[in-house]
């Protein structure tokens, strides 16, 4: 897989994705760069982003690994400002990055303590992520993603706050379209359904949810984060979205069909 | 509905919704900083007794900060915080702590949104992400509160019924929204009149998680 059409329709291009060690946002990184965009990948641990910016260096394009807690303004900047200096621009901006949901159940079972986390991640990091590259993405312009989740559109019973905040998220992206709009800036958010380690997680604990996911997804199987999710974001990175802005774009096999 | 009625929230329209329901209203105007997961546990009555039950729970919760425009390059991390972050942690915890309270009299949650989450305004991102989290977390409310029969709802309102009018008025012309079908918007008594059929359980007992746009027909995506 190079690229939505088999071109490489992002050369020359400048990615950041945030939480791109592993699952969705590695996924989405190495399908950026082998669209041919030079690709950060940002995540807070260099055990996961050293090797994931090493794999897509591996496969023959650029990436490069930058240490960022995306709920720490200075992190999010330097990213930015790292992007900017090493590659000259920025085109792309990705939010993956996720807090741990903690152990499934109703709200009121939700561990207190993990309740701020994933607000800090999710809203509080779309906010810096959004505030830190306006000024990068004016100049091309550009284009922010935000990745959501199917339970942000149909909520969960078991992950309430997680989906709450994908949610927000949702929020965020249909207002900031229409504040950036005039600038020619897009945005766009992707709720993906797609194996991951946190999926196998989920899965080891639960061995019934797989089979329960593939059973209400038309397709009838999990989605691949680099093959199936990926290409998602090359597409709305390209040309071929450029009037494509405030949506969100369910990348599930069709288990979600409500919007 | 004679029942129990805790509203949260100051201003409108939890102020204007308050005035208009018919059972044993409670109203409080909390910080968001001050909910906490035994907000509702702290509640009194105007006797000076504990709420110890509810029938209906309405969150109306959203700061000044929420409430003003600003656009997102222009916002600190505070200003961020206080606009959107600190009221999402606020309804997610007075959810867990009304959820004892609910519990016993088959209850019913309602989380009154503006518009603009569904819709998108410029200058409102804040707001917007805001009111999306809570329209959704009424779902998963819903969800899994389902099997003890206490149900949640959302019921998303035109943004006057939020923002002062200089505000409204931008945030409707930048969400492109049409003039009100019923050439008016709803009248708080007939907002209120609406949640509260909501909370009956003869006449709504089999309804639970709607995202219900009360709006006089301003807004009809979906």
């Amino acid at each position: 897989m190079t690229a939505a059409h088999g071109r490489r329709v992002l050369e020359g291009q400048v990615a950041v994705v945030t939480g791109a060690g592993q699952g969705v946002g590695a996924g989405i990184a190495s399908a950026l760069a082998a669209a041919g965009a030079s690709v950060v990948i940002a995540t807070r641990r260099a055990a996961n982003g050293e090797p994931a910016a090493e794999s897509i260096r591996a496969a023959g394009h650029e990436a490069v690994f930058v240490r960022c807690d995306v709920t720490q303004s200075e992190d999010v900047e330097a990213t930015v400002a790292e992007a900017v200096d090493r590659f000259g621009g920025l085109d792309i901006m990705v939010h993956n990055a996720v807090a741990h949901a903690g152990r499934p159940g109703g709200v009121h079972l939700t561990g207190s303590g993990r309740i701020r986390p994933q607000i800090a991640t999710a809203t509080t990091a779309s906010f810096l992520c959004a505030r830190a590259s306006l000024p990068h993405l004016r100049r091309r312009p550009g284009t922010l993603m935000l990745l959501t989740s199917p339970a942000g559109v149909e909520g969960s019973a078991n992950l309430p706050v997680y989906a709450a905040v994908k949610a927000a998220q949702r929020g965020i992206v249909k207002s900031l379209a229409r504040e950036w709009g005039p600038h020619g800036v897009r945005v766009n958010a992707i709720a993906p359904v797609a194996r991951t380690p946190a999926m196998d997680a989920a899965v080891a604990a639960n061995p019934d949810l797989e089979a329960r996911l593939v059973a209400r997804t038309p397709l009838g199987r999990l989605g691949d984060a680099a093959a199936d999710i990926g290409p998602v974001a090359v597409f709305l990175a390209s040309d071929g979205a450029r009037y494509i802005t405030g949506q969100t774009i369910v990348a599930d096999g069709g288990g979600f069909l409500g919007l | 509905m004679s029942g129990d009625i805790l509203v949260v929230g100051g201003s409108d329209p939890a102020t204007a919704l308050a005035s208009e329901f018919s059972g044993n209203v409670l109203h409080v105007a909390p910080g968001a900083e001050e909910v906490d997961d035994g907000f509702v546990d702290g509640v009194r009555r105007a006797d000076g007794t504990a709420v110890d039950g509810l029938d209906l729970v309405v969150h109306a919760l959203y700061p000044q900060q929420s409430r003003t425009p600003a656009r997102i390059d222009e916002m600190t991390e505070s200003e961020w915080a206080a606009a959107c972050d600190a009221p999402l942690e606020a309804g997610i915890r007075l959810a867990r702590g009304a959820h004892r309270h609910l519990t016993d009299r088959r209850g019913t949650i309602v989380f009154c949104v503006p518009l603009v989450g569904a819709a998108g305004a410029a200058s409102f991102v804040a707001l917007s992400a805001l009111a999306e989290g809570l329209r959704i977390l009424a779902r998963s409310l819903a969800r899994s509160w389902g099997p003890e029969q206490i149900r949640a709802h959302a019921v998303t309102l035109h943004p006057s019924m939020f923002l002062a009018p200089e505000h409204a008025a931008t945030a409707a012309a930048a969400t492109a929204l049409h003039d009100p079908a019923l050439g008016r918007l709803p009248s708080a008594a007939e907002i209120a009149a609406v949640i509260e059929t909501l909370a009956d359980s003869r006449a709504t007992a089999g309804l639970t998680g709607a995202s219900l746009v009360m709006d006089g027909g301003t807004w009809m995506a979906g």
